[in-house]
């Protein structure tokens, strides 16, 4: 809850900054590598401050995202080994199960029209991504160890973006993006990726 | 129409592209894909009472196979540390010898595989009555009694040790009241089958050595003869030998002796 209060200050600050543009996405969330295989993939929107292109070819863009991911499977068949001298090599088997994983991130950067043709554009984008993820789980290996956890962990990382925008009118803009997330979680500390695709709606005040 | 890309634009155009394209390994559609997945093919009883099992791997799954192997018991759903044998994968097979069974029980084998991922169990076979077709000695001698030859007699065994194992060599000895004492060094674990004596001190598996003192008499029982050996019931044997020739002096003797051991 803080880390969302947080965030939420920090956009609407950075909205301020850089004019009234709010813009909303949804989109489907899709792990990949090893987030891949413990989490689901899962449909989720994003509250962004985004300006229009009509500035010219650049500009910036602030998110706030929120991913509550669901394990894969109840009970992951994890395990572990023991070698010794006397007894030689003995593989334990063991259970790890998450109990939680939600996400809250804030995403700052900005995009560039590749494509100029007013009222379309066709833009690539980056932005640095840092948040905090609230993890349960517990992990359980015969005779080894037996942990559970919960807490949170910080989150940082970047995201690519693939987009095209149509500019309805002057306010109104429809916008499809592809991100390729990189993340590092602390807990379980790893480097994760993931994809999304999305459409959204920009809208403008002014 | 479109606007002119110039070449820096055009590599950050490129770079976000093979950002966006290039993600890191897809997720798998179904989870259990990234597990191994193996399959026990069959569990045969062995003449000597033992149980060849063996196994068949249809995936590693999303990372290499890192351990293999079986696992038994009494029970229908054998886990992993359940007289766990690990083996080498032999392509996509793999095998073991597993021993120690009781005949009145049923038991149950399963194969497992594990990856980075985790780890993944076979089917189950299931196994009654396992016993070791019993061997017949050509010969038909009293029990624990032995004759090392000669004009020594016949002698009664007042106690014969539990075999046990050193150094890889089971050994036990048979003792008698008024006759030789007899030491047996088997070269792998007793089960039931044909041995055959060695005059090497440090038998080969499938070998026996056997040397006896009679007073001032001693030797060793020469290589080749068979030593028949039938288990009674988990670590006690039937053990057999009916004529077996060793040298004293330039005189050759004949060896027999018929015994359970321990008792």
């Amino acid at each position: 809850m803080r880390y969302l209060l947080f965030t939420m200050a920090l956009l609407l600050l950075l909205c301020r900054v850089s004019r009234a543009q709010i813009g909303l996405r949804v989109f489907n969330y899709r792990p990949t590598g090893e987030l891949g295989f413990v989490m689901k993939p899962l449909f989720s929107a994003e509250l962004s401050c985004i300006a229009p292109f009509e500035d010219g070819r650049w500009r910036t863009q602030f998110s706030l995202t929120y991913l509550r991911l669901k394990p894969r499977m109840d009970t992951f068949p994890v395990y572990g080994v023991v070698s010794s001298g006397s007894t030689g090599t003995t593989v334990y088997p063991g259970t790890q199960s998450f109990q939680k994983y939600s996400i809250v991130q804030l995403s700052g950067g900005g995009d560039f029209a590749f494509i100029d043709k007013d009222p379309f554009y066709v833009f690539a984008g980056a932005d640095i991504v840092v948040g905090g993820a609230s993890v349960e789980y517990t992990s359980q290996v015969q005779t080894i160890k037996d942990e559970s956890y919960s807490g949170g962990g910080i989150l940082a990382g970047f995201r690519f973006r693939l987009g095209a925008e149509y500019d309805v009118n002057d306010q109104v803009g429809i916008i499809a993006s592809a991100n390729r997330n990189y993340l590092f979680i602390s807990e379980p500390a790893g480097l994760y990726g993931a994809n999304d695709y999305g459409i959204g709606l920009r809208y403008s005040f002014h | 129409m479109l606007s002119v890309m110039k070449k820096p634009i055009a590599f950050f155009v490129l770079f976000a592209i093979c950002l966006v394209s290039a993600s890191c390994r897809k997720a798998l559609k179904d989870v259990n894909d990234y597990f191994p997945k193996v399959k026990t093919v069959s569990a045969t009883v062995q003449a000597n009472g033992s149980v060849m099992i063996s196994g068949e791997i249809e995936s590693d799954g999303a990372d290499p196979i890192q351990y293999l192997g079986f696992c038994c018991g009494t029970h229908p759903d054998p886990r992993i540390t359940d007289n766990q044998v690990i083996v080498q994968r032999d392509g996509n097979s793999f095998s073991a010898v597993l021993s120690g069974f009781s005949a009145d029980s049923v038991y149950y084998f399963r194969s497992w595989a594990a990856n980075s991922y985790g780890y993944a169990y076979g089917n189950v076979i299931s196994l009654d009555s396992i016993a070791a077709v019993p061997v017949t000695p050509p010969c038909s001698l009293t029990m624990n009694t032995v004759d090392i030859g000669g004009s020594t007699g016949t002698h009664t065994y007042s106690s014969v040790s539990t075999p046990t194992s050193y150094m890889g060599i089971w050994q036990f000895t048979g003792n008698t009241a008024t006759g030789p004492t007899v030491d047996f060094s088997f070269g792998s674990a007793i089960a039931t089958g044909i041995y055959t004596t060695t005059l090497n001190t440090s038998p080969a598996a499938g070998q026996v050595y056997v040397d006896f003192t009679d007073g001032f008499i001693g030797g060793a029982l020469n290589s080749g003869s068979s030593v028949y050996v039938n288990t009674v019931s988990p670590g006690v044997y039937d053990i057999t030998i009916c004529s077996a020739p060793w040298q004293y002096n330039s005189s050759t003797f004949y060896f027999k002796t018929h015994l359970t051991a321990p008792h």
